[in-house]
């Protein structure tokens, strides 16, 4: 994976562009080309998980409740939600090299897999746009500290900036991204150390435990289980970013714990000290908390580095995206940056609408939730339970009707039906417009409702429809040449 | 776009890769046994869990 090592070598001996496509594009990289082992793995994932939208995340449970409550249901929630997306995937992934679109193939088909991907593109980009907003606003806000009024345009402006660095970094490669996260990081964890310490002792734990949600609802318990239900929603978000990062790693553990311990165990902690910090100062906008806790100076460099974080963190969705854009076939072959570009385009939209795309962060963290749930379902059970961690590597790269995840048409009904049953169930338990809750929603975050029943009904599905047809599918690949008949790559 | 001639060599190069990956052995890429996986229960879902219900 390193951009200054020599490129592979082909059976013939020669060197080719193949092992360029290896490294941005979709075949299977082999354990010599990945780049994360221990220490790197983690601080990739620790970049990634103390990026701003943690700081969105505990501004948001801010507004329903209070620190304790809050941080228990951001740091156990959130290790739930990673640990039940992450688990399939991280395993998978790693072991075949293959990035996420991919593995979904298993389960959702050749064609279905692209439904998949549009899921996963509109939260990559939704979230690469929120925090290029948060990144504007940290400008305005930074201009505004030092005495000058920043125009309502610049915010625009700010995001408009923050795409084009995330175009410059993400088209030098993932080197270089691991190049800036090793820099960013440490910067990152002062911060962090700074924000809490100036929290403990400006104000006071007592201060911090006291202080009242900033808009909660009339009863006590649907805040707290709207509180479980963001902090497991959050979690499962970062099924968009787990498989970019797992294929990445040398070892399986490199692969796992990193996620669960940064993604899960880390991202809650920060969310825990943005959320105190939303209480305290009694905002849920991120970027108007660094001056009011650290003073003028000190809060500006910091908004400054989480600024520069959220780039690198944007650097990665985009990334991930323009893996992802790989499977759609007239973008085969095109070149890294065209793709790269490409993902830029629905970004336009938060230079021109910036607040009022801000706004609908409620919304999109509601998507998510409804979205995620039942895929990670489906492909825990697919993997674990139906495949046995063994995946038919080959089919997965056929776009030939005979391949073994072709399904019918290249769809699996099943697969995407138990997925709108799960979106159906999640707003049957929970609907986050509304706030309205089934009593269900009391004691089952929705979340985890629409994560157990598509994968219960896949499992009972696949047993009883399709698996006789698979196993038969597969005897009759067995015995005929082990060759790619129509690559999709 | 990249140059034609070399898709050949992309579906070759794909090809190797796959049979590669396919033939190599669990043990290769990292150990992951059932201790890790009652670790990562554990830590990820059982303790939350209780954590959750007696915060509640």
């Amino acid at each position: 994976m390193n951009e200054t090592a020599a490129p592979a070598k082909t059976s013939n001996g020669q060197a080719f562009e193949g092992d360029l496509l290896s490294v941005y594009g979709r075949e299977p990289l082999l354990p010599k080309e990945r780049e994360y082992k221990f220490w790197s793995a983690h601080g990739t994932c620790f970049a990634y998980a103390i990026a701003t939208w943690c700081f969105l995340t505990g501004g948001i449970t801010a507004s329903y409740v209070g620190a304790f409550e809050g941080m228990v249901c951001l740091i156990a929630g959130n290790l739930i939600g990673v640990f039940l997306v992450s688990a399939s995937l991280s395993a998978g992934c790693q072991r075949y090299g293959i990035e996420q679109i991919d593995f979904c193939k298993p389960a959702f088909g050749q064609n279905g897999a692209r439904i998949v991907l549009i899921f996963y593109l509109l939260n990559m980009i939704g979230w690469s746009g929120l925090i290029l907003v948060m990144f504007g606003n940290g400008i305005v806000n930074i201009l505004d500290a030092m005495g000058y009024h920043a125009p309502d345009w610049l915010v625009g402006a700010g995001v408009a900036l923050g795409i084009w660095l995330t175009y410059i970094i993400t088209t030098r490669g993932v080197h270089l991204l691991s190049l800036f996260n090793s820099i960013i990081t440490p910067a990152l964890i002062v911060i962090i150390l700074f924000m809490f310490y100036m929290l403990i002792s400006a104000h006071g734990w007592d201060e911090i435990m006291n202080a009242p949600a900033l808009d909660p609802l009339d009863e006590p318990w649907l805040n707290y289980a709207i509180a479980i239900e963001l902090g497991v929603a959050s979690g499962m978000s970062w099924w968009g970013g787990i498989g970019f990062l797992a294929r990445n790693t040398k070892s399986r553990r490199n692969a796992i714990y990193p996620e669960i311990l940064q993604l899960g165990l880390v991202f809650g902690f920060v969310c825990s000290i943005a959320l105190f910090s939303g209480l305290v100062v009694g905002s849920d906008d991120p970027t108007k908390w660094m001056v009011p806790l650290g003073g003028a100076f000190m809060g500006v460099m910091a908004l400054a580095f989480v600024a520069l974080a959220n780039i690198t963190s944007t650097s990665v969705s985009l990334f991930a995206s323009g893996l992802a854009l790989r499977h759609l076939p007239s973008l085969h072959r095109r070149s890294w940056k065209f793709i790269i570009l490409l993902t830029c385009v629905p970004l336009v939209f938060f230079v021109v609408w910036p607040t009022e795309l801000y706004d609908m962060g409620d919304a999109f963290l509601a998507y998510n939730g409804t979205m995620h749930a039942p895929v990670g379902g489906i492909l825990l059970v697919d993997y674990f339970f139906l495949k046995k961690q063994r995946l038919h590597l080959r089919s997965i790269f056929e776009a030939a009707p005979n391949g073994l995840y072709y399904y019918s048409k290249g769809f699996n009904i099943l697969a995407l039906l138990c997925v709108i049953i799960g979106q159906l169930t999640y707003f049957m338990v929970y609907n986050p417009f509304t706030d309205e809750a089934h009593t269900l929603f009391r004691f089952v975050p929705a979340s985890i409702a629409a994560f157990v029943l598509p994968a219960v009904l896949y499992w009972v599905g696949m047993k009883v429809w399709v698996e006789r047809s698979q196993k038969n599918r597969l005897a009759a690949l067995q015995a005929s040449p082990d060759r790619l008949v129509q690559s999709n790559v | 776009m990249l140059e034609q001639e070399k898709v050949p060599d992309l579906v070759m190069d794909l090809e190797q890769r796959i049979d590669e990956m396919q033939d190599m052995g669990d043990a290769e890429l990292g150990t992951f046994g059932s201790l890790d996986w009652a670790i990562l229960i554990l830590i990820s879902v059982v303790l939350p869990v209780i954590v959750l219900v007696l915060a509640r």
